[in-house]
């Protein structure tokens, strides 16, 4: 049953993926995906957590489906790899998944029939397989293949409607490459039907608590003095960052057309200066709080210090935020512009987790935690939105100024809304001919695309 | 044609075989227990193949998707299995470690 399953999922992986592009057919696979490993792992997807990893991979599969971006590729690839991994592991974290699902995809096969481990060798010893018989196989394959093929002979003369049916099923699109094509699926699938893991970094990361623990090397004498470090270093860090603030608000309040021409310039130094400084603040307090001074006792001081510093430095990701915002509002959304937000979310997060990790003694490896799940989160969000076509809109119909150029040369998935664009805003002739261009390719692609590379756009254009 | 053919594949070959060997050979000089073949295979492998096949991926995708490289590449990662297999299952070679082959100069000293 199982080889018979992962044989039709072969048969099915050639038949969406040998030369096409990508479409419905990285849907289909999605669900052939988790349809074999429910089938070889029930139990695991009695779990929650299991439950939420297929959903999100199969949202990336559809959103991949509704507009196939690069973006949607990627997070579908990293969802596939952390659904293997959770189910080779269920309780390691999600970077350890991401290493078990990309090991089980390269080489599970290998490693459970080929591997050379004590507890095989035992099984090995103690059953015995039982012969396999050769002549039973053939009888069971051949002799009903041959008696089917003399009947559909023989029907096909009996009745001439069976007989076009017959005749419409063709088999010209298997080939060389297409076999070669299944019998990667085959292997692909044999891989990950029962997912393995890496077993040294698995047993280390399952070993690896989240909480601090104190050291052998408490000493007070050696931690008062890394406390009036810390104290000193932190105060000194809070007053400049005020400092910083109240001249950012002086700023950002100032006359609107001094900020309008000077905003480039600001916000491609300025914002990347401001990331950097983010990074080094939570740097510096994992230095500060890495060992034994989260268990001294008269460290109150220096964690409301880091909590006041860690809230600033939220409220200067606020001002960096709202100067990509006037930015994107005067010159208009750019995939550049939607990484700092993205940057800026992710900022605000590893703020967030390191507050928590100084205020309930945590280690650095539950800040690691956290912040990977979160970024898988976004990843997997920020997939199931089609930034193109918004860029696009909001370009067209908010922003001050926009590059044309620019929103020419995204992917189709605006293509459609810049045709509608057309009939309502004024362009100059060069640009109305490079639409039209755009749209007439991306229609004749879409006309000429098989089932498997089916795009939601397909259904639109039909519609129209 | 055909000989500079067979010539050239026969070279392409050799030299990809001897660097996968070598490549697996170092694998086993630099692990601790050079002769445990489980505790290799357990702590060396998985690492191993992730790396070929990321640095072939890498190379199919910077090759623009040309079928030789993909053809190419899915050998070596075949190849670099049977290797694998062989080195675990075949291979009869001790290798010396570093603990053995020290010897005390004055064993007589406490």
């Amino acid at each position: 049953m199982k080889k018979l399953a992962l044989f039709i999922a072969a048969l099915l992986f050639s038949t969406f993926f040998y030369d096409q592009s990508i479409g419905l057919n990285l849907f289909l696979f999605s669900i052939l995906t988790v349809a074999i490993l429910f089938i070889n792992n029930q139990t695991h997807f009695k779990n929650r957590k299991t439950q939420i990893y297929s959903a999100a991979y199969l949202i990336t599969g559809l959103t991949i489906f509704f507009h196939s971006s690069t973006l949607s590729v990627i997070a579908n690839l990293v969802a596939f790899f952390t659904l293997i991994g959770h189910l080779s592991e269920t309780k390691s974290s999600i970077y350890i998944n991401w290493l078990n699902g990309l090991y089980t995809t390269i080489a599970g096969l290998f490693h459970r029939n080929f591997a050379i481990t004590e507890s095989k060798h035992i099984e090995k010893e103690n059953v015995q397989k039982p012969p396999i018989d050769y002549l039973h196989w053939a009888k069971i394959t051949i002799i009903p293949a041959v008696i089917l093929i003399t009947f559909i002979a023989l029907y096909k003369e009996g009745n001439p409607v069976f007989s076009n049916i017959i005749e419409q099923i063709d088999f010209g699109f298997i080939n060389f490459q297409w076999i070669l094509m299944a019998g990667l699926g085959y292997y692909l699938f044999h891989n990950i039907y029962a997912p393995i893991e890496v077993e040294p970094a698995t047993e280390i990361d399952l070993k690896t608590e989240n909480s601090l623990q104190k050291t052998n090397a408490f000493s007070i004498p050696k931690l008062k003095q890394e406390n009036q470090l810390g104290v000193i270093l932190i105060s000194l860090l809070n007053a400049l960052i005020v400092l910083y603030l109240i001249t950012d608000v002086a700023f950002l309040t100032s006359d609107l057309d001094l900020r309008a021409s000077v905003f480039s310039a600001q916000v491609h130094s300025g914002i990347n200066a401001l990331i950097g400084s983010i990074v080094i603040a939570i740097m510096i307090l994992l230095y500060v709080f890495r060992g034994n001074l989260n268990f001294y006792e008269q460290n109150i001081t220096l964690k409301r210090l880091a909590y006041t510093w860690i809230i600033l430095n939220i409220l200067l990701v606020i001002s960096i935020a709202f100067k990509n915002s006037q930015y994107i509002y005067y010159f208009g959304l750019t995939y550049k512009r939607i990484g700092v937000l993205v940057y800026l979310i992710l900022a605000t997060i590893g703020l967030v987790s390191t507050l928590l990790k100084i205020s309930s003694l945590k280690n650095n490896w539950y800040l690691f935690r956290v912040n990977t799940q979160a970024a898988f989160i976004i990843l997997v969000a920020s997939s199931t939105v089609n930034w193109d076509y918004h860029i696009t809109n909001y370009n067209f119909n908010y922003a001050q100024s926009m590059d044309f150029n620019y929103l020419y040369n995204l992917s189709n998935n605006n293509t459609i809304l810049l045709n509608e664009q057309l009939a309502s805003k004024t362009l100059d002739y060069n640009s109305e001919q490079k639409i039209k261009d755009k749209y007439n390719k991306y229609v004749y692609q879409l006309r000429t695309n098989n089932w498997q590379e089916l795009q939601y756009d397909n259904f639109k254009l039909n519609y129209k | 044609m055909v000989a500079l053919l067979v010539i050239a594949f026969l070279l392409g070959g050799g030299i990809t075989f001897f660097f996968l060997r070598f490549s697996i050979s170092c694998m086993f000089w630099f692990s601790k227990y050079p002769n445990d073949k489980p505790y290799v295979f357990q702590t060396k492998f998985p690492y191993y193949i992730i790396s070929l096949f990321s640095i072939s991926i890498t190379l199919v995708i910077a090759s623009d998707m040309a079928y030789f490289a993909m053809y190419y590449f899915i050998t070596v990662h075949f190849l670099s299995l049977l290797i694998w297999y062989y080195k675990l299952h075949h291979c009869k070679k001790k290798y010396s470690t570093v603990s053995n082959t020290i010897e005390q100069s004055q064993p007589k000293l406490p």
